[in-house]
């Protein structure tokens, strides 16, 4: 049982634990352990046949479950283990170099809904739903995305009317992630009144309640075993403490807290890309040093070696990058800072993005086959490329700041302030 | 009634990295980190699927290790032990199975258990001796190679894995019993787990505080004495026949000739 958690000296040091200033010994180098027997144990050898069949990953949900590892970033009165950013990109690093689709059960216990409304949500509203986050009973999607409002977010038609004590949500929700199995859905949408970003907040809609209906799931590329929802809101009652944050329609406030909780996810993003990174490199070396053409080993060839040193470069710039944006969340107490955030993200995502694909040459056809990980992981971490703010988003925030000669600073959200 | 259990657990060198034998004594260093060896996994996950710890059962772990280790240990806890005995004393040093025997069953004795769980052998030593010797010197019967374990009030219901199948055999508690590797499923040392057993008791006890004389135990007490170890011998490459239309024939006749067909 233990053996899965131990390393292979055939293969490249995963790990993040020799970085200065980001110790992760001790605990953290047990969670990390934890989470890569779990990954070999449960993930990897499942991975394929969730990818195949496009069927959601019962046994790795179970088995995160087992393990602890969905409640991580709750805190302890709620159930969970009250850990951060710093260790649910430990734990998702390791789950993503298995297989990104059951990572992303993952990313939504431990940086979705749940951290939202940790920090933002009414007492009794934390009291109902994240004891079950932290036992595993069910994970939250989230719903942001409209047909006609993606990267520009302003522009959702999601609306609540008032009714009586509490509103009505009338809503089209897609792209959605896991949203078809979700026990509930954080759903952002319009506070009467509101126009443009002002007024945006958002509430959280148990997937059972009357007038919720899963339209359709997506077939996509890649993500095959948490593929994402369209779902539809038919005017559902919406109680006064299902409200996470009221959208005021004289300001934006409560749409820039929201958006300044999304650096979790982002962060998860980018560790999940690096994870997934990692395992591709992983196989391309091992690969490499195995393969014997003309007397020779691949691994012995230069032309080979700099793209796997151009490849290996890529992915710790980016492993090192997000664990800046994390340890500095957990440094404030706050949200990761938006601008570190966005750099680990699109980091981590155009590393993937490379690392995949070269790993993908490296093996020739077998690369190309869907019988070797790598075809999986290249399909898989595209999507993540979306998912979170699509890197050009990133690139918007970080060359507009950086034109204003801002620099890295705080986080985005801190005790109920932004900054 | 809550039971009162005992694993017998070894912590041994990581197999996944390069091991070295002494070069005086020509037995395995474990003076590094040790980790629970993966057989002993199948008994605790036994002992903690018969006796629940969260019914009021107790599950002790009983070990002997150099240097006070634990690692191994704690991860036994992990997955949901109720408190360890480590038997640790530069004295026990070089011992044999006999040796590590008298040791652990003086521990054992201690916590007057209903049942003793061990693997039917370890995977680094392979000597599959202990836990009868255990037995022996307790005084209780043992039963091997369980494929299956129940607790049935005094007694403890065992389906013993034979080259025939299995047999059924029934003991009365107290026993010794050994559970083979895939009787149970092992569960996860759980994250809260790991940190809830950084503060189980885990007690470590010296030969002295065992009653246990040193000639008796360690290389002094030793019955056996490893004189010599060899590289083993590398197997030759077998032999290769390239088919030039005759190969389904040359097949057959190889086939023959080892009396196959």
């Amino acid at each position: 049982m233990t053996s899965h958690a131990r390393s292979d000296p055939l293969v490249v040091s995963s790990s993040g634990d020799q970085f200065p200033g980001f110790e992760q010994d001790g605990d953290r180098a047990e969670l990390r352990a934890l989470a890569r027997a779990v990954a070999d144990r449960e993930l990897a050898p499942n991975a394929a046949r969730w990818d195949e069949n496009e069927e959601f990953p019962e046994a790795s949900w179970k088995a995160l479950v087992q393990a602890d590892l969905t409640g991580i970033t709750i805190a302890t009165q709620y159930g969970g283990s009250g850990l951060g950013d710093v260790e649910s990109a430990i734990v998702l690093e390791e789950l993503a170099r298995a297989d990104v689709s059951s990572a992303i059960l993952a990313q939504l216990s431990m940086n979705g809904p749940p951290r939202v409304i940790q920090h933002l949500g009414p007492e009794v509203l934390k009291q109902r739903w994240l004891p079950k986050v932290a036992r595993g009973e069910l994970f939250m999607s989230i719903g942001i995305t409209e047909a006609d409002a993606g990267s520009a977010v302003g522009a959702m038609r999601a609306q609540l009317t008032p009714d009586g004590d509490g509103y009505r949500l009338n809503a089209y929700k897609n792209y959605s992630t896991g949203g078809h199995r979700a026990g509930a859905t954080l759903v952002w949408c319009r506070f009467p009144g509101s126009e443009g970003t002002k007024g945006i907040g958002a509430v959280l809609i148990d997937s059972s309640a009357d007038g919720v209906s899963v339209v359709g799931t997506h077939r996509n590329m890649g993500l095959h075993g948490s593929t994402e929802a369209e779902l539809a809101y038919d005017d559902v009652w919406v109680d006064r403490d299902d409200v996470v944050i009221a959208g005021d329609p004289t300001t934006a406030d409560a749409f820039r807290t929201l958006i300044g909780h999304l650096n979790h996810e982002r962060c998860g993003n980018a560790a999940m890309c690096v994870g997934a990174a990692q395992g591709a490199l992983e196989r391309a070396v091992r690969y490499l040093n195995d393969r014997v053409t003309g007397g020779r080993r691949l691994a012995d060839l230069q032309g080979l070696q700099w793209k796997v040193a151009d490849m290996a470069t890529a992915l710790e710039g980016a492993r090192l990058l997000l664990y800046r944006a994390v340890g500095l969340s957990e440094a404030s107490g706050g949200t990761p800072p938006p601008m570190e955030s966005a750099m680990a993200k699109t980091a981590a995502n155009l590393a993937a993005k490379f690392v995949c694909d070269e790993a993908m040459q490296l093996l020739g056809g077998y690369g190309y086959s869907r019988e070797e990980p790598v075809e999986r992981a290249f399909r898989d971490i595209r999507g993540l490329c979306f998912g979170g703010g699509t890197i050009e988003i990133q690139r918007n925030y970080i060359g507009q700041n950086v034109l204003r000669g801002k620099s890295p600073a705080g986080p985005a959200w801190r005790n109920g302030e932004e900054t | 009634m809550a039971m009162n259990v005992v694993v017998c657990v070894k912590q041994i060198p990581d197999p996944a990295a390069p091991a070295s034998l002494d070069p005086v004594t020509h037995t395995l260093e474990r003076s590094g980190k040790l980790i629970l060896d993966d057989s002993d996994a199948y008994g605790v996950e036994m002992a903690l699927q018969l006796a629940p710890t969260d019914a009021g059962n107790e599950v002790t772990l009983v070990s002997m290790a150099p240097n006070g280790e634990t690692s191994g240990l704690r991860t036994a806890l992990a997955m949901g032990a109720t408190k360890a005995i480590l038997i640790s004393d530069p004295a026990l040093a070089g011992s044999d199975a006999l040796s590590t025997a008298k040791v652990l069953a003086a521990a054992i004795k201690r916590v007057e258990p209903d049942l003793v769980l061990a693997a039917t052998e370890s995977t680094d030593g392979y000597t599959g001796t202990l836990p009868v010797q255990v037995a022996e010197l307790l005084g209780l019967p043992s039963v091997t190679f369980a494929k299956s374990v129940s607790v049935d009030g005094a007694s403890v219901k065992v389906e013993r894995q034979t080259e025939a199948g299995y047999d059924e055999v029934t003991s009365p508690l107290p026993v010794v019993v050994t559970v083979t590797a895939g009787v149970v499923e092992p569960r996860y040392p759980s994250f809260k787990g790991i940190m809830a057993a950084k503060s189980k008791p885990v007690d470590v006890l010296s030969i002295a505080d065992l009653g246990i004389d040193a000639g008796q135990v360690g290389a002094a007490g030793a019955r056996q004495e490893i004189t010599d170890v060899s590289e083993a011998e590398s197997r030759s490459s077998g032999e290769i026949v390239v088919d030039e239309g005759d190969g389904a024939a040359r097949i057959v006749s190889f086939l023959e000739q080892i009396k196959v067909v």
